[in-house]
């Protein structure tokens, strides 16, 4: 049954038909199929619902509240025709290598640098790959070259480490930093 | 709608803070450990997915794969952190005196290595510690390490310790064992303010007091063409 309607699904006249999705804080989305598909757990709902599903009575998300997913759409709307991305190791540094950003993406993430927490975690349990790799990325863009106390002031973590057991954090790793 | 606060950067899940830290060099973790106990708990797992990632990029296929090489350190942390404690390759004699130091010294603790002798002593083997302001190169057949005022050293062929070229017998039993040439040999080398070795548990007694509280880098002189000498840093260990 799964294939048969999921090849029924897959058609291009149904990309342009809307789906309703409701999120956690009872907003309803109508938003185009091919788009909401960049999102593969969204995907994976109109596959297994198939034949059944039902456009109209919406889609429960309850994991991401509205403000999140009104943010995550713009992404999707924007990558609803891009190609899976690739996470590449360069095989000489044997570094990840770095994914290099559009001009709209970097405007994106410079839009919402506040939420970059949940944006990965949203397009996290929304298995958008490119969303979530890119903002893990800028996540790590921030922190680097950055003291602890840098970094706690800019995501607002509250620090709860004594001071003793920050020395010894330290002192056995001291290493890490030749 | 009502405004929104950022997510608590504290109450992440794991999976998202692992992918972010396998982004981030080592010493950008070293700071992440010391921003919260969330943060540290992702980090101090030594086998932490981050951990391997940042030993698979950093040390080489063959050091892993060597079945004695990190016998004894079973987690990716412990093997990236002896790797970095290894052997510079900068540091070295280019004649056949060879004499190379470890990439990181120590100054303050107990910290302890393993060294591993594999092949002949030839007439002078000799391990310790040394400075950074020590001589790295000389000629003829002489011990180096320890013949300025700048290292410290044992030589394993004639039981004698050395420094600033004076030497003294050691271990100070009476008819100590000599070691075995052909073999291998297992030296542990320790240092606090004093600097003592053992031969694999055996310990053999303090060898120098009074070293200065100056940064100190494990180190060792050989003259044979085809010795192979391993140096593996176990951690900072506890007396006792």
């Amino acid at each position: 049954m799964a294939t048969e309607s999921a090849n029924g699904v897959s058609s291009p006249e149904l990309n342009e038909r809307d789906v309703v999705i409701t999120t956690n804080d009872n907003r309803n989305f109508t938003v185009k199929i091919g788009v909401a598909r960049v999102s593969k757990t969204i995907n994976n709902m109109i596959q297994d619902l198939g034949e059944s599903l039902d456009l109209s009575s919406g889609i429960p998300l309850p994991n991401v509240d509205g403000p999140i997913f009104e943010k995550v759409l713009e992404w999707c709307e924007e990558h609803k025709n891009a190609p899976e991305i690739k996470v590449e190791q360069d095989p000489h540094t044997r570094e990840r290598k770095w994914f290099t950003m559009t001009e709209w993406e970097e405007e994106y993430f410079r839009k919402f640098l506040s939420h970059l927490w949940d944006l990965a975690m949203a397009a996290n349990y929304l298995e958008i790959p490119s969303l979530y790799y890119y903002t893990c990325q800028k996540l790590a863009e921030r922190i680097k070259g950055r003291t602890p106390e840098q970094i706690r002031e800019m995501f607002g973590i509250e620090d709860d480490l004594t001071e003793e057991e920050k020395a010894e954090i330290r002192r056995t790793n001291v290493w890490c930093t030749y | 709608m009502r405004p929104r606060r950022a997510v608590s950067a504290t109450r992440l899940p794991h999976e998202i803070l692992k992918r972010v830290f396998s982004y981030l060099y080592l010493r950008d973790l070293a700071a992440c450990m010391r921003v919260c106990r969330h943060w540290f708990s992702v980090l101090e797992h030594y086998c932490s997915p981050v951990w391997e990632y940042h030993t698979r990029r950093e040390v080489p296929d063959s050091a892993l794969s060597d079945p004695y090489m990190f016998g004894e350190l079973t987690s990716f942390k412990e093997k990236l952190r002896a790797f970095h404690f290894a052997w510079n390759p900068k540091d070295s004699s280019r004649n056949n005196f060879l004499r190379t130091n470890g990439k990181i010294g120590v100054s303050t603790g107990v910290h302890a290595w393993e060294i591993v002798w594999e092949g002949p002593l030839g007439t002078v083997a000799v391990i310790g510690v040394a400075t950074k302001h020590a001589a790295m190169q000389c000629h003829g057949y002489i011990p180096l390490l320890g013949s300025d005022d700048q290292s410290w050293g044992w030589n394993l062929v004639d039981n004698q310790v050395i420094h600033n070229g004076t030497m003294r017998p050691y271990p100070g039993t009476n008819n100590p064992p000599k070691y075995q040439p052909l073999s291998y040999a297992y030296y542990n080398l320790t240092l606090l303010v004093e600097l003592y070795f053992e031969k694999g548990s055996e310990f053999l007694g303090v060898a120098f007091t009074q070293i200065p509280p100056v940064k100190l880098y494990p180190a060792m002189c050989a003259v044979y063409g085809n010795t192979e000498i391993t140096l593996i840093y176990m951690g900072p260990t506890i007396v006792g």
